[in-house]
């Protein structure tokens, strides 16, 4: 056969030319297609050529390092890449599914522009330039009309939004999101205060690169961990810290012992020797005791009491004023149950655990070294209070000589390699602009419309953008720096790679913003951008959406949260399918319509001409790696001189190929490159060290005075601001009753809970159960649009309860709008879906079984669905609901969405109105609700 | 679709003068087909609908069907069956239907082989088992066939339309036409799955 192909048309005849001819013509989709081997065997051409590509995952936020092996151009194996120390060859069951990601029927294909109304769902196909052309011109629209400052930009949850950032700083916006404003922001205040990091974790990621006696460089696969605290964190589940959930049985196995403390029996509990079923929102209560009883009992000539290791105070600034301030409290009596503060039976009162339980843990606490008190998302994360809680944790860590000690804690934050550079925020922080503020033209920064910092939220590192549907609807009132009094409105929204609509504040108030019009009838925010490869929530809104893409079709870096400076490349495994593009191509084409639509901030020079491949933007990035210095034990570089900043390629620094600059103190070796990435196995690891916190040279302790700070100098700063604008305390911080930000010790309750706060007191009848939601990766959105990832069940949140359903497609015809009859069948119990967790105790009170279903409602009146999980794997009077897996309103999530009726949404019940006071994180967890049997 | 290939389409029509022959009559039929099943029908391509109607009796009842439609109505059904966004009811690869809801599996690969042995390279950025490909693939092979120098060339052209037609298009266009069926309430979605499996159907008798 193949010799007949070649014998009837490879001769070049007008008959080759016209079969060839009808191939090629057709839709555009098809037009270029047409390639004929004329002088090769087309057999030979490719056939099962097998690659090997390694690159990195973003599947979920973990992102850990894959091997991806693709025959004749089509993905065929993922396992994980073991060069990675990160996640050291490990994968789990969604990555290695990711090929049901790339190869999605259901993914986004084309650009669409929207032709129904907000949240409806219909959209036609359109050309990029069409959809660039659209964006641009109403971008330029909204610019000429109200300022640059009224688009935000949420760059979502991957660590590559970068391009996007850079091309709306340069568009003039000051206001760049992401999703760590609502991931996590409480848990990391802590860490940022005292330290100038944000991520505490145990020091559990092997193996380590260490620097022998001998000089050469080996891995070291010990654990020298001897007692870990997981509170409110459960990464047997919640996979971020991917080395937190292998390490943690090594570590065991090594001896370690593990105590979880958490409302719920978590998949990390499973693996713990002690369980401790705090009442939710009292994890600051268990610290504060667990400070209480060390600074109370701590000998330092008594072996069995030495808790503390006064070493921190070499290194530290503010320990007296905190201290004192922390002790003013013991006196006093709190009002809910007049016990004096921090006591082990004012702690046994509130948390709901045993008072000898809570003195144990803190002496074992004190006791062992080396030792890690870790708090997480859940717990602090999600909390009003979590940043009472982080604070404390901190300390207590660090006052007990665990900070970056073998088998202590590492501030993850800052040790990872550094990367970026060219996000554009240097552009956008010098920029001079001019505003009228009550008459009078000010000049100032750009950056100092920052809707955040300069608004309601001046101490947010991260933005708020859990508080947003506020500033859509009321607009956002500068009220300190320069341009203090000026207002303007939100008109533009640009999403990508996130689902603020839904995960975000609350669903309903989202709905409410985006959908809101102008009495003209005209949608009050003007443009509404979706960027992504799936179809979620956010999409439903869109004006125009954008085909992103997937994570093995474009580049990127990872380095998420390490013990030592590592860089990893995203690389393409596949060229994208359809129509999708990568960022930095959306980023070029999107800055050519601007400047086309006469935008002169926009020049090719910062975008389509600087940036002419994909790769030459990470490039860009990975010059500055790792960027860290020379300090610790063992020193990483003892040929370079200690205290230097570390530059380049591990094998230039190797073997010396480097430049050294004395006045700087920099050690520049061959710049790091994505080609470089690629010849070894896609991966740069530095040594690791210890101790880096002490190093005389300053080492890695970030704050301003470069110690650790007790006193909290980016607080005072804020403060200062604020003295200097008129002293407008922002407004949540007149909620918990305070004038200023606190710089040393703080304490204030959380929200919503009858037990430690008798603001809500009177709820505790009436509204019997607390409402949390762990947070669990395997059920993120990205989870239930594999199918059968869909169908795994999951720690009790997530389970096969479903109900049979007949489903019926909705149909457009001349009637209108109109569901058919009979169609599929989905089965009972073959679908996971989400569920409540509750006790079965709580259960059999209220004669419930597993399965029913139930209405949850809060105070404010607001209600979700969803069906009852019954087991002993929570505390009585905790229900919880995973956030996220439920309730999905898009058709983009397949079955989840056919049981979007029966699934419950923790968001639809939070308080919009409270965000945490410092950082400005909804507060997921705070909610008391009743239940209703259906 | 560009003007300029459409403009291509037809002059090779004409260069080769099928205008009026049976096999110049299934080629159009085929890509009319093609365009149909590729994006939201434009005027210009149900303008052909018509054209293609005055002289082909099969294509008569569709062209009569769109016009009964609004052009709102069809481009808003074209994209809720076949592109969403979300979960689109009618998926147009064929190895969702053969490999269990998946794409780029085995079938779209040996696909793509059987395209390679008769010298055709899809482009890299659709599973090459999208029906269009699928439709444009078996247009080739029914010229080729025409314009083989030999009885022998033509015969093994339209033996290997056969073996296309049984091992990849029958197979799961049946099917696919079955999900259509159960998920449209508009005639002319209804009658353009059934015109698309007539217009095949009736190629694999004549390859008999
Ligand atoms: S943990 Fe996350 S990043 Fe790692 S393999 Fe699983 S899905 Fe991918």
């Amino acid at each position: 056969m193949k010799e007949l192909s070649r014998r009837k048309f490879i001769g070049g005849s007008a008959a080759a030319i016209a079969a060839v001819g009808f191939w090629a013509s057709g839709s555009y989709a098809f037009a270029d297609g047409a390639k004929k081997f004329t002088d090769s065997d087309p057999e030979q051409a490719v056939l099962g050529e097998e690659k090997v590509i390694y690159t990195s995952d973003a599947f979920c936020a973990s992102e850990c390092g894959l091997k991806v092996t693709t025959v004749d151009g089509v993905i065929s194996t993922i396992y994980g890449n073991v060069h990675v120390p990160y996640n050291a060859g490990t994968v789990c069951a969604k990555g290695s599914s990711g090929k049901q990601v790339v190869y999605n029927p259901y993914r986004l294909k084309y650009p669409l522009i929207r032709t129904g109304n907000r949240g409806e769902g219909k959209f036609r196909r359109a050309s990029w330039e069409e959809a660039a052309k659209y964006i641009a011109e109403r971008l330029e629209k909204i610019k000429k009309n109200y300022g640059p400052e009224s688009v935000i930009m949420d760059g979502g949850d991957m660590t590559d939004q970068t391009p996007y950032w850079r091309l709306f700083y340069y568009y003039g916006t000051p206001n760049c999101a992401q999703h760590g404003a609502i991931c996590d922001t409480p848990r990391r205040l802590g860490p940022y205060l005292v330290e100038g990091g944000m991520r505490i974790e145990p020091d559990l990621m092997r193996p380590a690169l260490v620097r022998q006696p001998d000089g050469t460089l080996k891995n070291d696969f010990t654990y020298k961990n001897k007692l870990i605290i997981y509170v409110g964190w459960n990464p047997f589940t919640a996979t971020r810290i991917n080395y937190e959930s292998r390490g943690t049985v090594a570590a065991k196995q090594n001896g370690a012992k593990v105590v979880v403390v958490d409302p719920a029996f978590c998949n990390t509990a499973v693996h713990a020797d002690k369980w401790l079923p705090i009442r939710p929102g009292t994890d600051p209560d268990l610290f504060a005791a667990m400070l209480r009883y060390i600074l109370t009992n701590n000998n330092s000539s008594n072996s069995e009491r030495r808790y503390i290791d006064s070493g921190y105070l070499d290194y530290s600034i503010g320990w007296p004023e905190f201290e004192t301030e922390f002790r003013s409290w013991w006196d006093k009596k709190d009002p809910v149950n007049n016990l004096p503060y921090f006591s082990l039976e004012w702690a046994a009162e509130r948390t709901g655990l045993v008072a000898e339980d809570i003195a144990e843990l803190a002496h074992t606490f004190g006791i062992t070294k080396p030792a890690a008190l870790i708090w997480g998302m859940n717990g602090t994360g999600h909390h009003f209070n979590g940043e009472v809680t982080s604070v404390l944790g901190t300390v207590l860590n660090v006052i007990t000589g665990n900070f970056d000690v073998p088998g202590g804690v590492i501030d993850t934050a800052l040790v990872r390699s550094d990367k970026g550079g060219n996000d554009g925020t240097d552009y956008i922080k010098g920029k001079v602009i001019e505003r009228v503020v009550n008459g009078k033209t000010i000049t100032g920064k750009s950056w100092d419309l920052q809707l955040d910092n300069n608004g309601d939220w001046p101490a947010a590192f991260w933005g708020a953008l859990g508080a947003y549907p506020k500033q859509f609807k009321d607009g956002v009132k500068i009220a300190y720096g320069p341009f203090a009094g000026y207002t303007y409105p939100i008109k533009g929204f640009f999403v990508r790679g996130g689902n603020p609509a839904a995960s975000a504040s609350t669903v309903q108030r989202w709905n409410e913003v985006l959908t809101a019009k102008e009495a003209s009838g005209d949608y009050k925010t003007e443009l509404i951008v979706y960027v992504d490869t799936a179809y979620l929530e956010t999409g439903l809104y869109a004006d125009v959406i954008l085909p992103e893409a997937s994570y093995f079709e474009r580049m990127g870096l990872s380095d998420i949260y390490p013990s030592e400076p590592v860089m990893y490349l995203r690389d393409m495994v596949v060229p994208p399918l359809y129509e999708a593009k990568n960022q930095v191509e959306i980023m070029n084409l999107l800055a050519k319509a601007l400047h086309d639509a006469g935008d002169s901030d926009i020049q090719g020079k910062d975008f389509w001409d600087k940036y002419k491949k994909e790769e030459d933007f990470w490039n860009e990035m990975l010059r500055k790696a790792p960027g860290r210095n020379n300090v610790g034990v063992p020193l990483p570089y003892p040929q370079y001189p200690e205290g230097y900043k570390i530059l380049g390629t591990p094998d230039s620094l190797e073997s010396r190929q480097v430049t050294i600059d004395h006045d700087k103190k920099v050690v520049q070796g061959q710049p790091l490159t994505a080609e470089w990435l690629r010849a070894n196995k896609g991966v740069a690891v530095w040594p690791m060290a210890w101790y880096r916190h002490m190093a005389k040279s300053g080492g890695i302790i970030s704050t301003k005075s470069k110690k650790m700070e007790f006193h909290f100098g980016a607080l005072d700063a804020v403060n200062k601001l604020i003295q200097q604008s008129g002293g407008k305390v922002p407004y949540m911080l007149q909620q918990i009753g305070l004038s200023q930000f606190p710089t040393t010790f703080f304490w204030y309750e959380t929200v919503w809970n009858p037990y430690t706060n008798s603001k809500y007191a009177n709820y505790k009848q009436e509204y019997p159960f607390q409402l949390t939601s762990g947070r669990i990766h395997q059920s993120m959105s990205a989870t239930q649009y594999v199918d059968w990832l869909g169908r795994i069940s999951g720690e009790h949140l997530w389970m096969p309860l479903n109900e049979e359903k007949i489903v019926y497609p909705t149909v457009l015809n001349e009637k209108g709008v109109e569901t058919l009859s009979g169609q599929k069948k989905i089965r009972a119990g073959t679908w996971s879906i989400a569920v409540i967790q509750m006790n079965a105790s709580d259960a059999r009170k209220l004669g419930l079984i597993s399965g029913d279903l139930v209405r949850l409602r809060n105070p404010m009146g607001e209600e979700t669905q969803g069906r009852i999980m019954a087991s002993e794997f929570i505390r009585p009077g905790v229900l919880r609901i995973p956030p996220g897996a439920g309730n999905r309103f898009t058709p983009g999530m397949g079955q989840t969405y056919e049981y979007r009726q029966t699934t419950p949404s923790s968001n639809r019940l939070l308080d919009p109105d409270l965000s945490s006071a410092i950082t400005g994180m909804s507060s997921y967890n705070d909610m008391v609700v009743k239940v209703l049997k259906v | 679709m560009k003007p300029s290939q459409r403009e291509g389409v037809k002059e090779i029509m004409q260069a080769m003068a099928y205008k009026d022959t049976m096999v110049g009559e299934e080629l159009e039929r085929l890509q009319l087909l093609r365009e149909l099943f590729t994006a939201v029908p434009d005027e210009e391509l149900l303008g052909r609908l018509v054209k293609q109607a005055e002289h082909d009796e099969a294509f008569q009842r569709l062209a009569r069907l769109a016009r009964e439609e609004t052009k709102e109505i069809l481009a808003a059904e074209w994209m809720r069956l076949f592109e969403g966004p979300g979960r689109f009811p009618v998926v147009l690869f064929g190895s969702y239907y053969l490999d269990g809801g998946k794409l780029m599996e085995s079938s779209t690969l040996a696909t793509r082989q059987f395209y390679r042995q008769y010298g055709m390279e899809p482009v890299a950025n659709i599973p090459a088992d999208h029906l269009a490909y699928e439709l444009g693939f078996l247009g080739y092979l029914t010229a080729s066939a025409d314009m083989a120098v030999d009885a022998g060339g033509r015969e093994e052209f339209l033996a290997a339309r056969s073996e296309f037609l049984y091992r990849f298009m029958l197979a799961w266009t049946t099917k696919m036409v079955r999900v259509l069926r159960e998920s449209t309430t508009i005639p002319f979605f209804l009658e353009l799955g059934e015109l698309l499996l007539f217009v095949i159907q009736q190629m694999e008798q004549k390859s008999m």
